[in-house]
């Protein structure tokens, strides 16, 4: 090859697109092309005889360092794809083949011929980058929406880390405005490894040593700081070079039209500008950070509203419970007063019903005072201990009818007077006197042994008088025993009735005087011309609430009374049948006939039709309350001549 | 034996209270002259009470109870004053404020009216004047 032909050649090779270079075996440039020059921004002087590795980046440096030892081999390799450095610091991409260059056999140095790819690879790069940032974002975004709650600050701090790698930041921070106390405050923060933590230090910045920051923010807009050396206020400058802070930029958080705060980025280790993709990724995330915020402030204000929902609710079951305990408790204070309130409507009859017997105990006990200062004061100290024993022993054996009327007692009078003057010689004035003491003292002619004994006394007037006397006293305590039983009797009966809780469990009792118990409390409305017909078995028992049941028989014998009121005539009939597998209570009346409208409402609490007397309405609401606690049948039959209440247990 | 004139009437359900009512009425009532009729049944008195007018026998007083069944102590004296309305009817009674009793006042119909339980010398303090009024005349 001539002289000429090498100028052209290497014209040629000047004038194409590739890079082109020449290497020593020690990789020495002894030849590049124009092309090459101007990728690199080098001129021949200041490459020619340098090393390629001079050019090369830290990772393609190693690269060549494996591919020489193959080209000195004589081996070609292809699709080698170098990162050059330009002279201003440019990475610049290559991409092509080596040659080993051969004189006589030997392997001299290589050839290379370069595409540069360098704006490919950035297209590329970029484009991995977006992807990447996609997929941060995507996950950031996926994280903020479904991380539980608790969880959010720790998410918050990885989203700052993911992003700050992403924009090759050293540091990211979120600051909150304190808009209140004039403040700003470091909230979250991430570092890059070997980069001091802040946070600790900015926990409480004026507002006013931040005034361009806060008005850019609160206008929307970043704070981009591309040279901090370059910076002019003082103030932050030294703060933000204390901190080794080159660049920065910083985002506002913004919730509608208010500025929440800011996320920030800082760049320590390299200075530099953030290109407008980044920007807007960043405000990209900042809005995230605000939605997050959001969401995190909802679900406090959701968790705060459950809360108070949940003591909402406990105070109201507290509440509801308390009221159902008071209500239940109420009711059976209903049931409880219902009954007392029937005592009270009958207690002038229960107040009659004692006050009998008391009369005669209290007006015998004074007779028998009377008849004891009698027997002191007069005939009783004239008689012989024989005598006495004897009256004595008379009383004792002999009934007493408790009085005499007056036509009877004179007629025996009369037959004592007329025996008495055909059997005993005695003068007239005297047998009458003593036909009258026989009379009162209930002795009568067919006694005729004692009377004998008596006319033999010598003082025969003395003896009857005791006799009489003591009679009378003898006959009034029996009566004072009888009429104490009485008023015993009315007392239990009131006191059965309104025995009330005492006695709750179920037992078995006699039917007849569980009733009978009631219509003694009733004993005397029932004395008020009402034909009573009482006939229930006196063996028949029955297993319920004894006590309980009073409630339902005193309830179906006041309305019975009630409703028989205006009426000349009044039946009351209670019964009870009693097959293998029932047990049936009739209480009948001849009341008027009660319409169907108060059959279909009779039961229902406080239903009453006795707007003129006083009732609680809940009489037959408890009737129907007992009889189905005992699961008996309850019916009503009513025509105009009966109307009948049956009860049905089964046993 | 003397000739019975005089005749009282007592009406209570009671027995007991009648037994009571003997034995104290015999204290200030002469029997020779004087009947003392007692009765559980109200029913039964008007009947008794027109033997006794067949008999000739003056009524000085008729006791009544309030409370009885069949008929009360006030049905009971409207009934014998429709009869007898100058016989003294006295009411022994546990009542308390009844309506009837009061108009029975009202009307002029009750002479006097004891309270279950009586004490022995207010019960005589009203029957005896009646007694004397009658058969001291």
């Amino acid at each position: 090859m001539n002289n000429n032909n090498f100028n052209e050649i290497v014209n040629l090779l000047n004038n194409t697109t590739e890079c082109i270079h020449l290497l020593e075996r020690d990789g020495t440039i002894s030849w590049v092309n124009a092309a090459w020059k101007k990728t690199l921004g080098l001129t021949d002087k200041e490459c020619l005889g340098m090393s390629i590795q001079d050019y090369l980046s830290d990772e393609s440096k190693l690269k060549f360092a494996e591919i020489f030892p193959r080209l000195n081999n004589g081996e070609s390799i292809g699709n080698i794809t170098c990162v050059f450095l330009s002279s201003n610091n440019e990475s610049i991409y290559l991409e092509g083949t080596s040659t080993p260059v051969m004189e006589e056999g030997i392997v001299v140095g290589s050839c290379a011929f370069f595409q540069n790819v360098t704006a490919q690879r950035k297209v590329l790069g970029e484009l991995r980058q977006m992807t990447n940032l996609q997929d941060i974002l995507m996950r950031i975004a996926t994280h903020y929406i479904n991380v539980p709650i608790n969880d959010l600050n720790q998410i918050v701090y990885n989203s700052l880390g993911d992003i700050a790698s992403f924009a090759s930041a050293d540091r990211a921070y979120i600051f909150r405005y304190d808009f209140k106390n004039k403040l700003c405050k470091n909230t979250y923060e991430w570092c890059d490894e070997g980069i001091d933590s802040q946070i600790n230090n900015l926990q409480s910045i004026a507002l006013s040593d931040m005034p361009y920051w806060l008005s850019k923010h609160k206008l929307g807009e970043c704070v981009e700081i591309d040279d901090v050396e370059l910076l002019e206020g003082q103030g932050i400058k030294s703060r933000l070079k204390l901190e080794g802070i080159k660049s920065l930029i910083t985002l506002p958080l913004m919730d509608g039209g208010n500025v929440l705060g800011f996320v920030g980025f800082d760049l320590i280790r390299n200075r530099r500008t953030f290109s407008n993709d980044e920007k807007n990724v960043l405000k990209l995330f900042a809005q995230m950070l605000v939605n997050v915020h959001n969401r995190l402030l909802n679900a406090l204000q959701i968790e705060k509203t459950k809360e108070e929902l949940e003591q909402m609710n406990e105070s109201l079951e507290r509440q509801v419970s308390e009221k159902t305990k008071r209500n239940i408790s109420l009711s059976k204070n209903i049931i409880e007063q219902e009954k007392m309130a029937t005592i009270g409507e009958i207690s002038a009859g229960i107040a009659h019903d004692l006050n009998t017997p008391l009369s005669t105990i209290k007006v015998g006990a004074d007779n028998i005072k009377s008849i004891i200062e009698t027997l002191f004061t007069k005939q009783i100290t004239l008689l012989s201990a024989n005598e006495l024993t004897r009256i004595l022993e008379r009383i004792q054996t002999s009934q007493i009818e408790m009085y005499v009327g007056g036509l009877q007692l004179r007629r025996e009078k009369t037959e004592m007077f007329q025996y008495l003057s055909e059997n005993y010689q005695v003068e007239s004035a005297e047998l009458e006197k003593i036909a009258d003491l026989l009379v009162k003292s209930r002795v009568n002619k067919e006694d005729s042994f004692f009377i004998q004994y008596i006319l033999e006394l010598k003082n025969r007037i003395q003896n009857l008088e005791v006799l009489y006397q003591l009679q009378m006293a003898y006959s009034q305590l029996a009566t004072i025993k009888n009429s104490s039983d009485k008023a015993v009797k009315v007392v239990q009966d009131v006191r059965a009735f309104i025995k009330g809780e005492t006695q709750q469990e179920k037992h078995t009792f006699n039917l007849k005087s569980n009733i009978a118990t009631v219509l003694g409390i009733f004993n005397y409305e029932l004395k008020k011309e009402v034909d009573l017909q009482f006939n229930v078995d006196e063996s028949i028992e029955l297993y319920g609430f004894e006590v309980k049941l009073f409630q339902v028989w005193s309830n179906l014998v006041k309305n019975a009374l009630e409703s028989m009121e205006d009426q000349e005539q009044r039946y009351l009939g209670i019964s009870a049948e009693k097959t293998d597998t029932t047990l049936t209570v009739v209480f009948e009346n001849n009341g008027p006939q009660i319409p169907s409208d108060v059959l279909d409402n009779m039961f229902k609490k406080f239903y009453t039709t006795k707007g003129r007397k006083s009732g609680s309405g809940l009489g037959l609401s408890i009737v129907k309350n007992i009889t189905d606690e005992h699961d008996a049948a309850l019916n009503v039959a009513s025509d105009n001549e009966r109307t009948k209440f049956i009860i049905t247990f089964k046993t | 034996m003397d000739e019975i004139k005089y005749a009282v009437i007592c009406v209570d359900d009671d027995p007991y209270i009648l037994q009571m009512l003997s034995f104290q009425l015999e204290k200030i009532i002469d029997t020779k002259c004087t009947l003392i009729e007692y009765f559980t049944n109200p029913n039964d008195v008007i009947e008794n009470m027109n033997e006794l007018v067949h008999e000739d026998i003056d009524i000085v007083f008729i006791l009544v109870d309030y409370q009885m069944p069949q008929m009360n102590g006030v049905q009971l004296i409207r009934s014998i004053k429709n009869i007898n309305p100058n016989l003294e009817c006295v009411m022994l009674s546990g009542q308390a404020n009844s309506v009837q009793v009061a108009e029975l006042t009202q009307d002029n119909l009750l002479t006097e009216f004891i309270h279950k339980p009586w004490d022995e010398k207010a019960l005589f303090e009203v029957l005896s004047p009646l007694l004397k009024n009658k058969i001291d005349k």
